[in-house]
Order: structure tokens, then C-alpha cells, then sequence
């Protein structure tokens, strides 16, 4: 592991990696802030930068505009309480009252130093972990991976949000449908193109990234219009004396927390953050700094989910969030196939991508604290200029990945289709999940048909797969049991 | 109006996805295959169909996203896709550069800037520097369009 971590140091201080790390930070931060603009968008925004790039550089820049979309989603949080990102929805909470009374600056400074907290956590955490867990992931086989595949699609039904359960598990069917549109790999067949010679390479991910995101969201600002809001005295941001040592427990606890969860499939620094703030207000003690430790606690832990989602990715090509599933497709076009056999084939890069988050992290602290009353300025863009500038470079960024018109027409069709979505309350990370796994559900399923000569028996033959497909069950029973709960609640209220 | 609506058309959606996935031609050693090209497209299908009627029966959820534009806003929604319709059919004609100098131009009127510095500068700035960049610096090739070539 020490040599790896070498080499993945000698990786990610290279000057050039170093710069598009702090370049990736800062437009992460940038874009993270502007309302309603999360880290996949600000990923899927990036992508044609990063084709330029050779592919470590490319991903450790993305691993950059991650942390930093994330970070800068607080900050639009605290500052105006409207959340970049839904991880940051928690940091609201507490954040937006202290910036209201006067305390943006020290709110802030929480923000900062809980991120970086969590963040440096979570890096570790994944040092430690995703070696041993890139050795188990080589004796997976396809029916284990297809059982882990099915494990992380239920898993959208299992961490759903309440009420949410059955939208989240038909925008996973859709992304898994139209992960079905192209030339069937293993018949040659055409599925779904209509004869269309455009689409027989199948629908390209960042064009359903794009248009499900980016452009969907364009459209929900240009029709909400613009909107009032409050635009706090935006102080140096520091903390007060007690801050530090008041949160300590609560980051440690929150870190811990989110790693934990950013680990599982489908769970993601939202959940995270959430968890993290319900546990932090069973913890308060009254008191000045109970709202300094509930804005620590879901920053801690969505940076640390963000470290522990990545684990999933590149030690098994999976991936557990809609924003890790954009990764894995950048990763896919740079030709590198994350899973067991990447820490082999390019230990560079394994280890770069996982040294330069904590390198981001860092980036972020140094970066974010002095540039936050200047950077903070773009949560009062105007939308008339906004909602141009994500529709130009989202569909600038599909046409150069394609360089074909036809694209241009999918990316509203989808768009308008992701939008209404949004409008019927349906959330679209699942549905960006369920088309990225597609592909891989189906390549294994085959493959394990195959090889069990049609036997579905073959599933439960091997230890490894038992136990997965145990783990499929709980996250299937879990939904049913949060819906008998609720029943029991409403029939006795008291 | 559109809670409901959106589920019914899924509805649809899911029995036109299942008609041609019906229609995937297989050959004779592929539909023997326990799994084949139809398989899981024809599951999805009708679990798409069967959830959707779900949902479409359910009572829609309390609380939704707040989108409450008021009519001229989706007038600006629908002039926005017009633009980017136009978009596409002007990268052919006109070249990548001068269709997102347009593009830019049109979406800044539509969203209601009115301020002429960015109207002339943010489209002919975003356009020149994506060329600088993407054609001059990485030596992309980009048709110019057939009005220029």
C-alpha cells in the first residue's frame, strides 16, 4: 500500500496535475455555488475540458470540481439558503439563520474547516480501504457482479427520500431503458433506433448527463424567473473562540458517519448529510455553538461520503451516486475501466485520483477561505444571464463530443422530458444510475446465464454470491418495513 | 395537471417501449438463449408499465419543486427550445462558432437582458474564445458550415 501511496504522491504533485487540481476545485466551487447547479452538472460541464487532458490528469481534475461543487453548494446555502446541491440542503439549516444574524463569515469558516475535516477523513479512509477491497473485487464473477449491480438498483428504492421510493424506482427504469437503445453487444441485433444510423452507437452519457441536468435545470430557472433573495454582509470568514473544540466530536462523529454511508450503493453524501444533522440534534446540549456543530455535521459528512462513494467505483467499476456514475462514463471514454484490475494495470492513476482528494481538500481550504467573500458574489448572478451560459456550454459540450446536429434535437427532447420529470417530482440521479449500469446488468446477467446453462440456482452456488444476494433481500425488505412503520404510525398516532 | 399526466405518459411511453422491444428480430439460436436481446427490455417494459399505473392511481406527494411561472414564463420556456432548435439547424449551415454566438445572443434576449455591452460582448467573447481553444489551441476540426466553405 506504502508504494502505491508513492506513487499516487508523485502522481498527484506533479505541477501540471497539481494546477488542474486547483483549477478543478475552483471551477467546482464556481459552478457549485450558482443555485440548483450540483456536482454532476458541474462534472458534465467540465467533461469537454477534460478530453483534452491525458486521463489521470482528466480525473483528478474531476475529482477537484467534486469536492469543489460540493463545498461551493454550501456556500450558496449559508449565504442565500438556497442550495447548489441537495447534499447541502442540511447545511442550511443552521447555516442560513447565522448568516442572517449577522455571523455569514464565521458560518462559513465552519463550512470550510468541517469539509476539509470530513474530506481529509474520508481520503484516508479510502487509502486504507480500497486496496484491500480492489483484492476481494477480484473474485467477483459475473453472477457476483450482477447480484452487486442489483444490489445497487434496489439500493435506490432502499435510500430513497420519503415518499420518493416508487418515483426513484421508475426514473431507475428509465435510465436502464434507455441504456438499451444501440446495437445489442452480444447479437448484433439494433434495439430502439428506429433505423437511425445516429443511434446505433447507443445514447451517449454525457448527452443524457447534459440534458437531464444541465439543460433540465436551465429550463426550471428560466420559468421560475428570478427570484428575491436576502444577500447577507459577507464578513472574513472565521471562527470564534470554543468553535473548534465545541465541533471536534461532532466532525469526527459525522466523518465516520458519512464514509460509512457514502460507501453503500445509492446512499451518497445527501443521505449523508442528512443522517449526520438528525444525529447532531439528538446530541444538543442548548447553547451557542448547537448551531456551529449543525453546520459541521452535514458538511463533515457529505465530504467524507463523497471519499467514501469512489470506493465502490474503482474497486469495482460500480458506481454508487449519480455523480460517481458520470465519473465511471469519463472514466469509460478515457478508455480506463475502473474495477479490480485498475489498481494492476494503472496504479498511477488508482492512487493519484485517491492522493489528489486529499490534495483537493487542501486546495479547497487554502482557496475557499480567502476567496469566499469574492467567489460568494456569484450567488447574486442574475438568471437572465445564467440560464444562457449553462444552455450555450451544455449544448456546445455535446456537439463537440459528438460533432453531429442530431444530438443537439436528442438533448432537447431529453431535456424537456427530464424537466418535466423534475416538475412530477421524480428524482433524476436514479434515473442517470440505472442508465450507466445498464449496459454492465445486462453484459453480466448474460454472461452468468451462460455459464449456469439457464440455471438461476447458479446465483446461490457460491459463498461470495449468497451473500450477496442476502444483502439484495434487506435492501428490498427495507422500503416495506419504512412503509409498515409509517402505516403503524398513522394508525396510532400517539 | 402535470402530476397526473406525467404518469400517464409513462404509460405510454412503456407500452410503445414494450411494442418494439417485441419487435427485436432475434434469430433462432438467440431466442433460444435464456437471456436474449428481448428479455430484458420486455421485463423493463412491463415494470415500467406496471409502476407508472401505480403511481398514476396513488395520490400525488404534498410537497413537489416549486416551478409557478407565470404564462409568459413558459412562453420564454418554449422560446428557449425554439432557439436551441434553431441551434441545430444552423451548426450546418452557418458553422459551430456562429450558431452559439446566436444561440447565446437569442437565449440572452429571450431570459430579458437587454444591456447591449453583454449582448454584443458575452456571445462574440463565448464564441471567439471556445475557437481559440477548441480549434486553434487543440486542433480540433470543426466544419465551417456550408455557407462558409
Amino acid at each position: 500500500m506504502w508504494e502505491g501511496i508513492v506513487t499516487g504522491l508523485a502522481t498527484a504533485l506533479d505541477p501540471a496535475n497539481l494546477a488542474w487540481v486547483f483549477a478543478g476545485c475552483l471551477a467546482g466551487t464556481f459552478i457549485g455555488m450558482m443555485p440548483g447547479l450540483g456536482p454532476i452538472t458541474a462534472i458534465a460541464l467540465m467533461i469537454p475540458v477534460s478530453y483534452s487532458l491525458d486521463p489521470a490528469t482528466g480525473l483528478i481534475m474531476m475529482a477537484g470540481v467534486y469536492y469543489g461543487a460540493v463545498f461551493g453548494g454550501s456556500t450558496s446555502s449559508i449565504l442565500i439558503n438556497a442550495p447548489g446541491v441537495a447534499s447541502t440542503v442540511a447545511t442550511s439549516f443552521d447555516g442560513y439563520p447565522m448568516a442572517r444574524r449577522g455571523q455569514a463569515g464565521r458560518a462559513l469558516a465552519l463550512a470550510a474547516y468541517a469539509s476539509f475535516a470530513g474530506g481529509t477523513f474520508g481520503a484516508v479512509a479510502l487509502l486504507l480501504f480500497a486496496s484491500a477491497l480492489a483484492v476481494l473485487a477480484t473474485k467477483f464473477q459475473s453472477p457476483e457482479y450482477t447480484l452487486i449491480l442489483i444490489f445497487a438498483l434496489s439500493s435506490i428504492a432502499a435510500f430513497a427520500e420519503r415518499g420518493q421510493v416508487l418515483r426513484s424506482l421508475i426514473a431507475a427504469l428509465l435510465g436502464l431503458m434507455l441504456g438499451t437503445v444501440g446495437t445489442d453487444q452480444s447479437a448484433g441485433v439494433q434495439r430502439f433506433t428506429f433505423g437511425r444510423l445516429d443511434l446505433t452507437d447507443g445514447l451517449s452519457f454525457v448527452l443524457v448527463a447534459m440534458a437531464t441536468f444541465a439543460l433540465a435545470e436551465a429550463f426550471r430557472m428560466a420559468v421560475a424567473g428570478e427570484g428575491e433573495t436576502a444577500r447577507p454582509r459577507i464578513t472574513h470568514p472565521r471562527l470564534h473562540p470554543g468553535d473548534a473544540k465545541a465541533v471536534a466530536p461532532t466532525v469526527a462523529r459525522s466523518s465516520a458517519l458519512g464514509f460509512l454511508v457514502g460507501v453503500l450503493p445509492g446512499a451518497g453524501a445527501t443521505l449523508a448529510s442528512f443522517f449526520a444533522y438528525d444525529l447532531q440534534r439528538r446530541f444538543r446540549r442548548g447553547g451557542e455553538t448547537d448551531d456551529a456543530r449543525g453546520i459541521a455535521a452535514p458538511e463533515a459528512a457529505n465530504n467524507a461520503a463523497c471519499s467514501g462513494s469512489f470506493v465502490p467505483l474503482l474497486t469495482l467499476g460500480i458506481p454508487g451516486s449519480g455523480t460517481t456514475a458520470v465519473l465511471l462514463g469519463v472514466m469509460l471514454s478515457y478508455g480506463v475501466q475502473p474495477g479490480p484490475r485498475l489498481l494492476e494495470a494503472q496504479p498511477a492513476m488508482f492512487w493519484g485520483v485517491i492522493v489528489s482528494m486529499y490534495i483537493g481538500n487542501l486546495v479547497l481550504l487554502a482557496l475557499n477561505l480567502p476567496l469566499i467573500p469574492y467567489l460568494s458574489r456569484i450567488v447574486h448572478l442574475r438568471r437572465q444571464v445564467l440560464v444562457p451560459f449553462v444552455i450555450a456550454f451544455s449544448l456546445l459540450g455535446v456537439y463537440l463530443t459528438s460533432l453531429n446536429a442530431f444530438d443537439v434535437y436528442l438533448m432537447l427532447g431529453f431535456a424537456l422530458a427530464g424537466f418535466a420529470l423534475r416538475l412530477a417530482g421524480f428524482p433524476l440521479a436514479p434515473l442517470l444510475l440505472g442508465f450507466i449500469l445498464s449496459g454492465m446488468l445486462e453484459e453480466n446477467l448474460r454472461r452468468t446465464a451462460l455459464l449456469a446453462d439457464g440455471s438461476w440456482g447458479f446465483f446461490l452456488d457460491r459463498p461470495l454470491s449468497l451473500v450477496l444476494a442476502g444483502l439484495c433481500a434487506l435492501v428490498w425488505l427495507a422500503p416495506l418495513n419504512r412503509l409498515r412503520a409509517a402505516r403503524q404510525r398513522e394508525q396510532d398516532p400517539s | 395537471m402535470t402530476r397526473r399526466l406525467v404518469p400517464l405518459a409513462l404509460m405510454a411511453f412503456a407500452v410503445a417501449y414494450l411494442w418494439q422491444a417485441l419487435a427485436i428480430p432475434l434469430d433462432s439460436w438467440s431466442a433460444a438463449e435464456t437471456i436474449n436481446a428481448r428479455s430484458l427490455p420486455t421485463i423493463y417494459g412491463i415494470g415500467l408499465l406496471v409502476l407508472a399505473l401505480v403511481s398514476a392511481i396513488r395520490p400525488p406527494p404534498r410537497s413537489l419543486p416549486e416551478v409557478s411561472g407565470s404564462r409568459r414564463r413558459w412562453l420564454s420556456l418554449a422560446a428557449h427550445c425554439a432557439a436551441i432548435a434553431g441551434f441545430g439547424v444552423l451548426i450546418p449551415l452557418a458553422g459551430l462558432w456562429i450558431a452559439v454566438a446566436a444561440l447565446l445572443l437569442a437565449t440572452l434576449v429571450i431570459a430579458g437582458e437587454r444591456r447591449p455591452t453583454v449582448l454584443v460582448l458575452a456571445p462574440l467573447g463565448t464564441a471567439a474564445t471556445a475557437w481559440l481553444l477548441i480549434a486553434v489551441i487543440l486542433d480540433v476540426y470543426i466544419d465551417p458550415g456550408r455557407w462558409l466553405s
